[in-house]
């Protein structure tokens, strides 16, 4: 096993020129058969693989990623983590995620960076505080915390905004304390590194073409290096769900759309938490190198160009200045895109699919990175167990047939609305 | 993006509004259609959602408020054409029959 990173790792290596790192994990030759395999290399994969060794003792585990680990979304969101959810199917998951996060850098010998800097959602309105006391409620019953803010809290938590802005004025917010950001670029490593100390064999440049199966069964894939058995297939693919759907002959519930992304030139520290903008669908904050990083909505078309046009751009803009109006006064630097797997009521699915060991964790929509140690924990244990946690017991594939969606929003089954 | 309206000529993106893909009909009411029914789950969730070629539901919300089918490249946001709704699902059914 690699050496553990710490002061004394830090000392002897800085004494020595830092010449004694190696790389973080191994560039393994593919073996022919694994007994599990993990079709997808961001950070739910990863983070699946570690867990399966590290909690239930699978090891001979491979991850299959097309182009380089943590390539995809977990190098593109806005690096949000919260819990505040409204309803029991989602809220019990990323409760526990958050839980895993709070540990998370502890546990993977490597620093994520989670900044529990708080996420504060403005609300404009006497039925927006109505909602969002019922939302903190919830929150608080399902073991999660929240504070409900007036609107001196929130000039005291946020001097940055116009609390007095004629046009939204602000009548308080829903802060979660424990909420805040990480490094999202850092949770891939940790999580490659840690899984590939167990034994993992990360492969990249391997590019999943086929999906075996025999008898209504998986037993391997086709790949770009080559073909691997396997018994079990876990699938965490986020935007190209349906594509890789598509090789095993099913058609899932799922539809790829682009989300943008936005950063900023770097300036001084302005705002030390998250914060979300009531009246339009716009959330904020200042990365450690000063640059203001924010989103807003989808594009709306789907997409998977992993870039989008100029009109939600400009809209973005807008809603953020509407909100921050001293943003107009700095500089944007980059803007990026990410294809999200929107589900028909917002919220993900994991589960079994109907050909025999074959498992889906899919459906992020634009809440995937919170959800990136929740979701490994509890996909690696649909895979070893063959039973969900009852974190995700909600989580179905057939809940659209059956009715027992899980519509956070309550906007109905329609993709690019959630 | 510009979009081709039969009735406004090519218009600019933000004038729409996306619904997405128009993959299956939607399928007659009444009878006891009931939300496991096969057509509606085709109709209202399960997607082929295929990275290329496209058909996506757009209404004209900003201008002639026309639903639209508008074929479109999901990898590089090329639109190839636009057909009204009604006229897209009667030349798919005559197709189908033909």
């Amino acid at each position: 096993m690699a050496d553990r990173y710490g002061f004394w790792r830090l000392l002897r290596e800085g004494l020595r020129g830092h010449t004694g790192w190696g790389p973080a994990w191994r560039d393994p030759a593919p073996k022919a058969a694994y007994d599990v395999i993990i079709i997808g290399g961001g950070g739910h994969g990863l983070a699946t693989a570690y867990y399966l060794a590290k909690v239930h003792g699978i090891t001979n585990v491979a991850v299959l990623e097309k182009g380089y680990l943590g390539g995809g979304n977990v190098g593109r969101n806005t690096t949000i983590v919260r819990s505040n959810y409204l309803l029991t199917g989602n809220e019990l998951f990323y409760e526990k995620s958050l839980q895993l996060w709070e540990g998370l850098s502890a546990d993977l010998d490597y620093n994520v960076m989670f900044s529990p800097r708080s996420v504060i959602n403005t609300f404009h309105s006497d039925s927006g505080r109505d909602a969002d006391i019922r939302r903190g409620n919830q929150m608080i019953l399902h073991g999660a915390d929240a504070v409900l803010l007036d609107k001196e809290g929130v000039r005291r938590e946020a001097p940055y905004i116009d609390v007095d802005n004629p046009r939204f004025p602000i009548y308080g917010a829903l802060q979660q304390r424990r909420a805040g950001t990480a490094r999202h670029d850092a949770v891939a490593w940790g999580f490659a590194r840690g899984a590939d100390q167990r034994g993992v064999d990360l492969i990249q440049n391997c590019e999943v073409t086929g999906i075996d199966i025999e008898g209504g069964r998986v037993v391997g894939v086709q790949t770009s290096r080559g073909p691997f058995k396997a018994k079990k297939i876990g699938m965490a693919v986020a935007g190209n769900t349906s594509r890789v759907g598509a090789l095993a002959g099913l058609r899932f519930p799922i539809e790829s759309h682009v989300l943008q992304a936005f950063v900023t030139e770097g300036i001084k520290p302005m705002i030390d938490n998250v914060i979300t903008f009531g009246a339009g669908h716009f959330y904020l904050s200042q990365s450690d190198k000063g640059g203001l990083v924010f989103g807003a909505d989808l594009d709306g078309y789907n997409s998977y160009a992993q870039r989008g046009n100029l009109p939600l751009i400009e809209h973005v803009m807008e809603a953020g200045v509407s909100f921050v109006p001293s943003m107009s006064k700095v500089r944007l630097l980059r803007s990026w895109g990410g294809i999200m797997d929107m589900s028909p009521d917002g919220s993900p699915i994991i589960d079994k699919t109907p050909i025999e060991g074959l498992y889906l964790n899919a459906g992020w929509c634009y809440g995937g990175f919170k959800a990136t140690p929740g979701s490994g924990w509890c996909f690696s244990h649909l895979i070893a167990q063959d039973r969900p946690t009852h974190h995700i017991e909600q989580m179905r594939l057939d809940r659209f047939a059956t009715g027992y969606v899980i519509d956070e929003r309550g906007a109905g089954a329609q993709h690019n609305l959630h | 993006m510009l979009i081709p309206c039969p009735h406004c000529g090519l218009r600019p993106s933000e004038e729409f509004t996306p619904k997405g893909l128009a993959e299956a009909p939607r399928p007659a009411l009444g009878g006891d259609d009931r939300p496991e029914d096969a057509a509606w789950q085709d109709y209202l969730h399960l997607r082929d959602n295929p990275a290329g070629t496209v058909n996506e539901y757009f209404q004209h919300t900003l201008g002639c408020r026309s639903w639209l089918v508008v074929q479109r490249n999901t990898l590089t946001h090329e639109v190839m054409g636009a057909t009204m709704a009604a006229d897209f699902w009667a030349k798919q059914q005559d197709g189908a029959q033909a």
